[in-house]
């Protein structure tokens, strides 16, 4: 585990800082592309789009939202000498800066700041929550849900009319996703000391494709999808402060648990000042304030063999 | 039934439309008129001018018309309207959803087909990805991106409450296996202790139109396979899946081009106390079964309408085999024409729509809201009969290259056709229609009809007459007979040919003509077919003595209302088009209400084609 750790930290070491001052902030949002960087000076921030609301926060700067690994890509291939500060998780920051750092030509990423700290959690559509329970020996897992997936309610214990039993994932390639797939990953695996290597064919890979499949490339909108689209799955992975709320989910802690570290990282200046404005508006969308220092996650290496295995298996 | 294959050029025709993504001229899901074949709508804002203002176009399916309206008229009083100091406008046009993507995909007239549009609002997220597949084809950047579904509905089943009660629901839930079971049962309803309802009957529209008859197609294929996801063309391949499909598609009274046609004849047949002989079932939105039980089935009260809630109300029966929501996307445009402002303006739109003051309008109208904050309550209820806890199974959206497949399978597995058209060539038709080209009445309207046969399967049985006084060699009847209904695929060059002779004549002997047609399809009436006649004319009754007219409109509507519906009902349905600032639409409404069809309304001659479109979906 220290091992883990070390590698971790040394991700972030990776993380340079740069300083380059801007300010000359005006009225209205603009959402300028890649290669239209307004010429006034103007902060451009990007950010995941799970977190395209908190980011209204950021008072006239040219907020741009896409999914990390679109602005990853970017980063890593150094086409993105447009972004002053990039808002998204600390996983995909330790994703990119094992890229960065064995890819020639990349752009170096900044200062990280934490912004806030949240959990995935399984979203049990209410009315199956005691089905699910009683399938998975009392506790939903992600390991349950994917050794199941696919079977028809009828013969494990559900309504026949609920047809086979199905697990919503987000995108991946955003925030929030990789992180439940992470969650998943280490719900498989029962921790999160896997490697790479552990992928074999046939074992994780197909039972990653048999649960992702409901949701082929990832759910854009899984929340909603759970609450409002019945019918569509039995559960999902989610932020746990989103789904505790809804009297339409049940929410199940997951072990081992992975936590979603929002971040900010900030490219060029101090534009983002302390990031107060930002981290209120995640408070106020319901997250913890703060992130401290990293948790045990998956190492950047294995987290972008993940989001590789992802991209092959829902393809 | 297996029908031979069709000619390569209707098949090449089919895959043109399809291929790119069903894609049809004219398209309609659930438009709020059954009246209007046209289904393009002015939302009809009440500060219509937007003065200085920066326009937001919005383009919109029919069934979401007069909200989207209303939340456009709310929007254009409110701040989120000004930008700086410059104010935004909405503006809100009908425009069926396959319509819509065609004209984005292809180039959008604004002479012909209004304002292009800034925000898109198709019935279903599905269209987006038909627009984007079509613009891919032709080497074009996406149009349709990310988008906001900002309420949802899901495809039910309605049925009178007491149909469904026969059937042992709500305790023996139902699906399209039972509506198989139930066509395919010699004995109808009398299985189920109710031989006075006849044989079962199901309304579907078509599938290449209207969103509804889309995914209630998707869901008879998901059904036969015993499947919920990944249907695939291997499936499609099946035997088993070509049998399932025809069966369930034996029972179909008639297609259309909207879910409002039935909604209507249904309410009526309600009110004159039998909701039980026109149709069984038929495959709507939650949305409309909701509509109708508050009694407005079209969605729209009218000036001066009010609701009457019917006889017997429907319940929403979800398909215990799994549904499909129409998600009703808001997609701002990625397109040449959306400026910055707009592009704006048309975001604080989307914002302002899912507010959940807004989102409660939405709820109001039936539909279930985007916004989480907003609970799911009344009038999603029981008391409407619906089930807010339903759907338990969501189908997955096949991939587009699998939907093209089912479409052009469901071409050869619809219920075929047997119809008598039967054009006005009185001396009127000789009006000049077209200014820019001189063309008469009688010019388009052969043009439609001759364009229209092509849209005929080979299969279908098609025959023409004309209509006029002084025809026969002792000038005395007002009607010929000049092709019987024959298979398409052995006439129809000898129909063009005799649809390009037709000349303009003498006067107009309407309600003799009808019921002479009407009579010769009932008197060769062949279950296993939609026996139609599809009745085009431009003038008012005309035969040279109006003392009789009266008499003669009694016996038509007596004769057509007679054997549409009930136990041993022959239906065969007139659909009238009403061609032309002269006709009477009034009429040929009634007329079209007796046989339990739908009017069309082609007041504007140019309009002919499309109209003629929307007339053939049905078949």
């Amino acid at each position: 585990m220290a091992k883990r750790v070390l590698a971790v930290i040394g991700a972030v070491a990776l993380v340079l800082v740069a300083i380059v001052v801007r300010s000359a902030l005006d009225d209205g949002d603009t959402t300028p592309g890649r290669d239209d960087r307004p010429s006034d000076g103007q902060l451009v921030a990007v950010c995941d789009t799970d977190f395209a609301d908190q980011c209204r926060a950021l008072d006239g700067a040219a907020v741009r939202v896409e999914p990390s690994a679109t602005t990853s890509a970017a980063i890593v291939d150094g086409t993105a000498e447009d972004i002053d500060v990039w808002v998204t998780t600390s996983a995909w920051v330790e994703l990119t800066a094992a890229r960065v750092a064995s890819h020639e030509g990349s752009i170096p990423l900044g200062s990280v700041q934490p912004l806030a700290i949240g959990d995935v959690a399984l979203g049990v559509v209410a009315g199956r929550a005691d089905a699910l329970q009683g399938l998975c020996g009392g506790q939903p897992s992600w390991r349950c849900l994917g050794d199941n997936a696919g079977r028809p309610w009828a013969d494990v214990g559900g309504q026949p009319t609920w047809g086979a039993v199905r697990t919503g994932l987000p995108d991946a390639d955003t925030a929030v996703g990789l992180e439940v797939l992470a969650s998943v990953a280490a719900g498989y695996f029962g921790s999160t000391t896997f490697a790479a290597n552990d992928f074999a064919p046939e074992a994780f890979d197909g039972w990653l494709a048999r649960l992702a499949a409901p949701s082929g490339a990832g759910d854009r909108d899984l929340l909603a999808t759970l609450v409002r689209r019945q019918g569509t799955y039995d559960a999902g992975g989610v932020l746990a402060h989103e789904a505790a709320p809804r009297v339409e989910l049940v929410t199940v802690s997951l072990q081992p648990s992975v936590p979603v570290r929002v971040v900010a990282v900030q490219r060029g200046g101090d534009g983002l000042g302390d990031g107060g404005a930002l981290r209120a508006a995640f408070v106020d969308a319901g997250w913890t304030p703060g992130g401290g220092e990293p948790a045990e996650l998956l190492g950047p290496g294995v987290m972008g063999a993940l989001h590789d295995l992802w991209k092959d298996v829902t393809r | 039934m297996t029908r031979p294959p069709r000619t390569p050029r209707l098949r090449r025709r089919l895959l043109a439309v399809l291929l790119a993504g069903l894609l049809a001229a004219g398209c309609v899901e659930s438009a709020s008129d059954s009246d209007a074949a046209d289904p393009d709508q002015s939302g009809g804002n009440v500060d219509d001018n937007p003065g200085d203002c920066a326009v937001v176009d919005l383009s919109v399916s029919s069934e979401k018309i007069q909200l989207l309206t209303e939340l456009a008229r709310d929007f254009n009083r409110s701040d989120e309207a000004k930008i700086g100091d410059r104010c935004v406008f909405a503006r809100v046009q009908g425009k069926a959803s396959g319509g819509a993507a065609q004209l984005l995909a292809t180039g959008w007239d604004e002479e012909t087909e209004g304002p292009r549009p800034v925000i898109w609002s198709p019935a279903a997220s599905s269209w987006g990805a038909v627009l984007n597949q079509r613009l891919a084809d032709e080497g074009e950047p996406a149009m349709a991106g990310d988008f906001t579904s900002f309420m949802l509905t899901p495809l039910v089943i309605a049925m009178p409450a007491a149909m469904a009660d026969a059937l042992g629901w709500p305790e023996n839930p139902l699906g399209y296996a039972d509506i198989l079971a139930l066509a395919q049962d010699e004995q109808g309803w009398a299985s189920y202790g109710h031989p006075e309802w006849g044989q079962f009957r199901l309304g579907k529209t078509n599938p290449n139109f209207s969103t509804s008859g889309l995914s209630a197609l998707v869901a008879q294929a998901y059904a036969a396979n015993g499947k919920t996801a990944g249907l695939s063309i291997e499936d499609l391949q099946k035997p088993s899946t070509a049998q399932f499909a025809e069966g369930v598609e034996s029972a179909v009274v008639h297609y259309g081009d909207i879910t409002m046609t039935f909604m209507n004849n249904w309410f009526r047949a309600d009110q004159r106390g039998n909701p039980y002989g026109y149709v069984s079932a038929v495959a709507v939105e939650e949305k409309t079964v909701i509509d109708y039980n508050r009694g407005d089935p079209d969605g729209i009260l009218q000036e001066g309408e009010q609701p009457r809630p019917p006889r017997v109300p429907l319940v929403a029966i979800y398909p215990e085999e799994g549904t499909l929501y129409s998600d009703n996307p808001l997609y701002v445009l990625d397109a040449p024409w959306v400026d910055a402002v707009e592009k704006e303006g048309a975001e604080r739109f989307v914002d302002f729509v899912q507010e959940p003051a807004n989102q409660a309008k939405v709820l109001e109208f039936g539909f279930r809201p985007g916004n989480l904050d907003v609970a799911i309550d009344d009038p999603i209820s029981a008391a409407n009969g619906v089930d807010p806890d339903q759907p338990q199974t969501l189908l997955e959206v096949p991939e587009p290259a699998v939907l093209a497949r089912l479409l052009d399978d469901w071409e050869d597995q619809r219920k075929p056709a047997r119809v008598l058209l039967v054009m006005d060539v009185s001396g009127s038709m000789g009006d000049p229609a077209d200014p820019s080209t001189g063309a008469t009445k009688l010019d388009l309207a052969k043009e439609a009809t001759i364009t229209a046969l092509d849209d005929f399967n080979d299969d279908d049985e098609v025959g023409l007459w004309v209509f006029t006084t002084g025809l026969g060699s002792d000038q005395t009847a007002d009607y010929a007979p000049l092709i019987e209904p024959a298979r398409v695929g052995d006439v129809r060059e000898e129909l063009k040919n005799r649809i390009r002779d037709l000349v303009p004549l003498n006067g107009t002997p309407l309600y003799l003509a009808a019921e002479a047609a009407y009579e010769q399809q009932l008197s060769t009436y062949d279950p296993s077919r939609i026996n139609a006649v599809v009745l085009l004319t431009d003038g008012m009754n005309d035969d040279g003595d109006t003392d009789d007219d009266d008499e003669q409109l009694r016996d038509l509507l007596d004769a057509l209302s007679a054997e549409s519906e009930g136990q041993q009902s022959r239906p065969v349905r007139v659909f009238p088009i009403s061609y032309g600032q002269g006709a009477d639409l009034t009429t040929l409404r009634r007329i079209a209400e007796a046989s339990q069809a739908a009017v069309y309304d082609s007041t504007d001659p140019r309009s002919i084609t499309k109209v003629f479109v929307a007339v053939v979906s049905n078949f």
